[in-house]
């Protein structure tokens, strides 16, 4: 099933709603950059780009994947599809 | 009409009655002396949403209460011999909130503060009854105890004017009562109906968040912080709020969303009601000061 996810941004801070989950996540600064990095890029490239080491990052990847709000695609890491309000 | 000796402890007579709350239409089958306290309890709620399926209610002689909704059964259960009434005004309003589809609810109180609204949010305990009454009582408008009805499309808040319901703790630490007419009493709890109540609804101001923990901020009385609409949203959807029932989760999502952008979000972390309420008027009466 397609994981269905509404996201807003309030005073510069993302909410996301999982749908599937019922529940509200608040997304911290740090996971923020690395979920806004989800696109289509390998862990090491993420790591590089945010200037943080590859373990750190892939951590964060890790709990942002069971949060349901990034996929991997073999090494890739995606973005959840989110509508905006 | 049968009658017989109830589970409650009284000789009633069974029979029914229709109760209209602004829109929503409750039918009440049962003895005389619980729709009696039900028709006193839900005197002054309105619901302003039309087209909500009605909801009917039975209450035997022996005490086991039901609720059905378009033929469904959505609740059944036996009435305690004390503190029946909280728990069925507690059951048709927790069926009024499920079947909202435009407006939305918070569990919360809620009060009228020069011609603005303002929710106040908290853990059970946390002193939501007693800093509305206490606010009340310094001349604010009564608009809930219980729930804070919320229009998205219009950012207003709506009276929900169901009575304070008053432990013995609640009048303990709010002081001193606001006007009120006692509507019902039943399980040590006093259902006061507030004189000053609002009829109409108001816009939506502040969301403010009851915090009684200690903080030690360095601060010396209890001051509104700022707190940011996000983890407000986060704080909506972990209470009792619309978030509750999943069909309507989106709708509850964009809605609050867009309620909040409207709203000022704030914390008050007081350790007493009667220090939060003041520290609310103080603080409503610093915005509405003209500005030079």
């Amino acid at each position: 099933m397609t994981p269905s996810l509404l996201a807003a941004v309030l005073d510069g801070r993302v909410v996301v709603l999982d749908t599937h989950q019922a529940r509200v996540i608040l997304l911290d600064p740090e996971n923020e950059r690395i979920w806004r990095a989800c696109s289509g890029r390998v862990t090491d490239e993420i790591a590089a780009g945010l200037g943080r080491s590859s373990t750190e990052i892939a951590g964060a990847l890790q709990n942002l994947a069971e949060a349901g709000l990034v996929t991997s695609e073999g090494p890739k890491w995606t973005q959840v599809p989110v509508t905006w309000v | 009409m049968d009658s017989g000796a109830g589970h409650l402890g009284l000789t009633m007579i069974s029979d029914a009655s229709d109760l209209e709350l602004g829109s929503w239409r409750l039918h009440i089958r049962g003895p005389r002396t619980v729709r009696r306290a039900l028709h006193a309890v839900l005197s002054a709620v309105v619901i302003p949403e039309a087209g909500l399926p009605a909801l009917e209610m039975a209450v035997s002689a022996g005490g086991q209460a039901s609720g059905t909704i378009a033929g469904e059964e959505v609740w059944s259960f036996e009435l305690p011999k004390r503190g029946w009434l909280a728990l069925l005004t507690g059951h048709i309003v927790g069926t009024a909130m499920s079947v909202l589809r435009s407006l939305l609810f918070i569990h919360a109180a809620a009060v009228e503060i020069r011609g603005r609204g303002y929710v106040l949010v908290g853990d059970p305990g946390a002193g939501k009854t007693s800093t509305a009454a206490a606010l009340v009582r310094s001349g604010a408008g009564y608009l809930s105890d219980e729930v804070a009805l919320l229009d998205p499309k219009t950012g207003t808040l709506h009276p929900f004017a169901l009575p304070l319901a008053v432990k013995p703790w609640t009048a303990k630490a709010a002081g001193v009562l606001p006007r009120a007419r006692r509507v019902a009493s039943e399980g040590g709890v006093s259902y006061l109906l507030p004189s000053r109540r609002l009829r109409d609804a108001v816009p939506l101001d502040s969301v403010v968040l009851l915090d009684p923990t200690p903080q030690h901020t360095g601060r010396s009385e209890a001051e509104p912080v700022e707190m940011p609409r996000a983890e407000m949203l986060l704080t909506l959807s972990r209470h009792a709020s619309s978030f509750r029932y999943r069909p309507r989760l989106e709708s509850a999502f964009s809605g609050f969303v867009g309620l909040l952008r409207g709203a000022r979000c704030l914390r008050v972390n007081a350790s007493a009601p009667a220090e939060a309420a003041a520290a609310l008027g103080s603080f409503s009466a610093l915005l509405s000061r003209p500005s030079r």
